[in-house]
């Protein structure tokens, strides 16, 4: 349990009693059972970690670290670390039989996990880069009256926007492109980046993209932006901007420039010189205009840029030193920033054999599956719609053949079909043909070189 | 490398390798990432050691000295001209590894001067970088003019520290060779290729060479002696302590020339307990605080030390808490020479001085120990010092009176036996200047034994003779590979 300290495990304490009563029947034994049994994609697991088209390379699974934390008295958790199957159908079968709450996944290593005891040299070789975002971590700027696990479609779309930024971010800055995505069950996202490049990322190299991508803006650390914008952060702000401004100002939001008070909060934010002469201003103006708060934040910025801008009005002036003057310059982006920059668990990312709750096992409080997301559609994701353990079964009863014969799997006669088959078309086909690819040019390469002799 | 027992050739070197002649020409660099091959004679092996030596020893003078960067290249060029041949070069680098390996000290000193001597050849001081494609991975590639010019706007925002608005030569590695630089967003990044300037690329190349160096030094230190090896040993222990260049900026006085760098410690028979206690502080604490510094650095320049060799002294010893020597503590020995700040020379301290002045803290070292310690605490030194009970009565009870130079006295009394009597040693002074106590101990001694400075190891220059000529055969370095 040491590596795992992922904020789910300790949270049982602190839930809403209407989550409570609602996992009671989202969430049983019984139900996990049927989903094990029936709806879990086993063949997309042992595809995708096998990360072997040709079939050459089986230890890639059989390397591989599960852990399960079972529960066989109600209240008595126990958690089985270094489990590792050597085959799909191994892995159904301990899943199945010993019916998991939770699944973690953590490190391929130098030999299966279950021998680990008889062997010297046990030690990692791989393992994705992962990522970890979770919305208790947005505590200070949630102004929607959620904490905690709570959340609500008004404070979901920091979600969006961070899986947007860091998609982005590990496709351009780092070339990473086999990139999946997925519902953490409750409050959160995680990332898994698979691209050979990134499975083999020292401990060292992990936590450099993780600083990498970290900034904190929290009241006790804040770090100053710099200025000008790092490229990266530039393109953060980009891409972060209009969504700020579409869901985080307005009163439908946060309601950041919704009233008067909340604005004039804003305002005293700015740094002193700023907030004596433009915030001085909009604080006067504001309550008799009934601008929007779309219209108020491109009035501040343009006020701001007129007066502290690189060319502006205050150039000459000796009042405002260059610092303060950046710092007024940052202080759009900060805030920007402070609201929604992907807060990410980098604890999660810097090691190779941290383990993370594996996708598609289904969280024991909400009883909702751990689905893919899809990036390209991510504003379209909605938590709220993300299927439950008993609202599966139903639909499991009520499903109907269309009589054309056609055999389907289970998981394709429920809701769960939205998500499993973009995954499967988006990014496991592409893994696999990449893969293949890559496979039979080495292969080739070594043919041409033998026949040479 | 194989050693052989072999006349020399001449040149000491395979003939068919053309040598180079200019130590600026376009020679690749040498990051010695592996062990050189070839055959070589004994005498070549201590001869390219020393050469070597010799190079890195100005290279320390250079940087100690300050002297400014332009001349360098006037002091350096005539004894690099020794290395220009790249096997000589690399087969030097490895002995002096072997022979600079054995202690923290001795690695810690050869790493930095091998890392000055490679931003040398690199030309980080001179502002024009040369020779860095042969010192980059080979998956670095330089930044084509086209893709400087589209991507400008990311470099000049992605780039931390850029100096000018025109853009500096940027070369573009995998990110995984520059993680401290993606971690601090001090570069720009694309598709897992950080590009980065050329300044910051030469630093990272040196601090890899750095860190390599630092760990192949620690592992062979844990090496065991090979019988081969062992014939060697002698001039490898020598090599090391040997002060191979006289530093030729240095002109000490008649009087002083018998301390340096290396025999301090040797000194500390001469020495009064007040310089005893801060020698042993800075033996064990690898670092002094201010006071200290002053009362002992100006006993020791008093004694003869040279400012270069406080210099360098004082920045073997200062390992702890020390970053940057140069930075922190050598304006601060030059002042005590009176080469900064108001120009003075300032004396040693005085008894009077030290007995009256700034009293010490608990965890200070300065101070005299009959004023400042208690006595038992001083009885403790003593007997550190060899002094048995009985010998100790006369120096406690002195103490105890309050009588704190006599108790001194007592001291140099019960340390030289027969000294009142001695010729050529004068005691005049003796409990009312730490200098002079020095200075009769010194003399004593030279009477007493016939010269205690003759064994000094800065006269050993001539030692690197010492190997035992008839143990030569042919020897074979750990992991030697034969050609
Ligand atoms: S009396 Fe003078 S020389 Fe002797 S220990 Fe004290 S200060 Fe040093
Ligand atoms: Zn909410």
């Amino acid at each position: 349990m040491d590596t795992d300290n992922h904020a789910d495990e300790t949270v049982a304490t602190n839930q809403s009693s209407t989550t409570a009563t609602q996992g009671a029947h989202v969430f049983s034994p019984e139900l996990l059972k049927m989903y094990y049994t029936r709806l879990f994609p086993y063949d997309f697991m042992h595809t995708w970690l096998s990360y072997d088209p040709l079939g050459k390379e089986p230890q890639l699974f059989s390397r591989r670290e599960f852990s399960f934390t079972i529960e066989p008295v109600p209240g008595e958790e126990i958690y089985i670390r270094y489990q590792s199957f050597s085959s799909e159908q191994e892995l159904k079968d301990a899943i199945v039989k010993k019916n998991p709450r939770k699944i973690d996944i953590g490190a391929i290593f130098s030999h299966p996990p279950k021998d680990k005891n008889a062997i010297q040299n046990f030690t990692t070789t791989q393992r994705e880069l992962v990522f970890d975002i979770d919305l208790t971590d947005y505590d200070e700027v949630r102004r929607c009256g959620c904490t905690g696990a709570k959340i609500c479609p008004v404070c979901w779309e920091f979600m969006n926007m961070a899986v947007k930024v860091m998609d982005e971010g590990l496709r351009q800055d780092f070339g990473f492109e086999k990139i999946a995505w997925f519902y953490s069950g409750r409050r959160g996202v995680h990332a898994w980046v698979c691209d050979e490049s990134a499975r083999m990322l020292s401990n060292e190299a992990r936590s450099a993209v993780a600083n990498y991508f970290e900034v904190s803006l929290n009241k006790k650390n804040k770090e100053s932006l710099p200025n000008p914008l790092h490229p990266m952060l530039a393109r953060a702000r980009d891409v972060l901007e209009p969504m700020f401004v579409e869901s985080v100002l307005p009163a439908s939001g946060h309601g950041l420039l919704a009233t008067q008070e909340n604005w004039e909060e804003l305002l005293d934010t700015m740094p002193n010189a700023a907030k004596e002469t433009v915030g001085e201003r909009m604080k006067k103006e504001w309550p008799k205009s009934a601008s929007a708060p779309e219209e108020k934040w491109e009035e501040l910025k343009k006020h701001l840029k007129v007066v502290f801008g690189s060319t502006g009005k205050v150039k000459k002036s000796k009042t405002v030193d260059d610092k303060e003057k950046e710092a007024i310059q940052n202080w759009t982006t900060e805030t920007i920033f402070k609201f929604t920059y992907p807060r990410l668990d980098i604890n999660v990312s810097k090691m190779q054999n941290h383990l993370l709750k594996s996708p598609f096992c289904v969280h024991p409080k909400t009883g909702r599956v751990c689905v893919p997301i899809e990036v390209e559609k991510v504003e379209e994701f909605d938590p709220f719609q993300v299927p439950t353990l008993d609202q599966l079964m139903t639909e499991l009863d009520s499903f109907e053949d269309d009589g054309s014969g056609r055999k389907l799997k289970d998981w394709q006669k429920t809701s769960l079909k939205g998500y499993f088959e973009p995954f499967r078309k988006q990014f496991l086909d592409p893994l696999q043909s990449d893969l293949r690819r890559v496979a039979r040019a080495k292969a080739e390469e070594v043919a041409a070189v033998t026949a040479d002799f | 490398m194989n050693i052989v027992k072999k006349e020399r050739s001449s040149s000491g070197l395979p003939k068919n390798k053309q040598s180079l002649n200019s130590s600026n020409g376009n020679q690749a660099i040498n990051l010695y990432q592996e062990i050189p091959t070839m055959e070589v004679s004994l005498d070549d092996f201590e001869e390219f050691a020393l050469d070597r030596l010799k190079v890195l020893k100005r290279l320390e003078q250079l940087k100690l000295r300050h002297v400014p960067a332009e001349k360098h290249k006037q002091y350096l060029d005539p004894l690099l001209s020794k290395l220009n041949n790249p096997e000589k070069d690399s087969i030097s680098h490895f002995v002096l590894r072997l022979a600079y390996c054995r202690t923290e000290d001795l690695r810690r000193w050869f790493l930095a001067q091998e890392v000055a001597l490679l931003k040398w050849r690199l030309g980080v001081s001179s502002g024009s970088v040369k020779n860095l494609k042969s010192v980059l991975p080979d998956a670095a590639k330089s930044v084509s003019q086209k893709e400087m010019e589209e991507l400008d706007f990311e470099l000049k925002t992605g780039t931390v520290g850029l100096q000018s608005l025109k853009l500096p030569l940027f070369y573009k590695v995998p990110f995984t060779l520059a993680l401290d630089l993606v971690q601090h967003r001090q570069v720009f990044i694309k598709k897992g290729m950080a590009y980065i300037p050329e300044s910051k690329l030469v630093h990272l190349v040196t601090s890899k060479f750095r860190a390599h160096l630092s760990r192949q030094l620690v592992l062979l230190s844990s090496v065991p002696t090979t019988p081969a090896l062992k014939r060697t040993q002698g001039f490898l222990k020598n090599v090391a302590t040997v002060h191979a260049v006289k530093d030729e900026f240095a002109n000490k006085s008649e009087m002083a020339a018998s301390l340096d760098p290396q025999n301090v410690k040797d000194h500390l028979r001469n020495m009064p307990l007040c310089m005893v206690q801060l020698q042993v502080a800075l033996q064990t604490e690898r670092h002094l605080k201010h006071w200290g510094r002053l009362q002992y650095g100006l006993f020791l320049k008093g004694a003869g030390l040279s400012l270069e060799d406080a210099l360098i002294y004082f920045e073997r010893m200062f390992t702890a808490k020390t970053k940057d020597f140069s930075k922190e503590y050598a304006y601060n020995i030059r002042h005590m020479y009176g080469k900064e700040g108001k120009r003075q020379n300032y004396p040693p301290y005085t008894c009077t001085k030290i007995i009256m002045s700034n009293a010490p803290n608990s965890n200070d070292h300065h101070g005299c120990p009959y004023k400042h310690n208690t006595v038992q605490q001083v009885s403790t030194m003593l007997a550190k010092l060899g002094i048995s009970p009985q010998q100790q009565k006369p120096i406690m009870a002195q103490q105890q009176s309050g009588q704190f130079t006599l108790a001194c006295m007592e001291h140099f009394k019960v340390a030289h036996p027969n000294a009142v009597t001695t010729p050529n040693v004068n005691l005049d002074n003796v409990g009312n200047h730490p200098n002079s106590w020095f200075e009769a101990s010194v003399s004593y001694h030279k009477v007493t034994t016939g010269g205690g400075d003759e064994k000094s190891p800065s006269k050993t220059t001539t030692t690197t003779t010492v190997m035992d000529k008839a143990a030569r055969g042919a020897l074979k370095t750990p992991k030697a590979v034969s050609p």
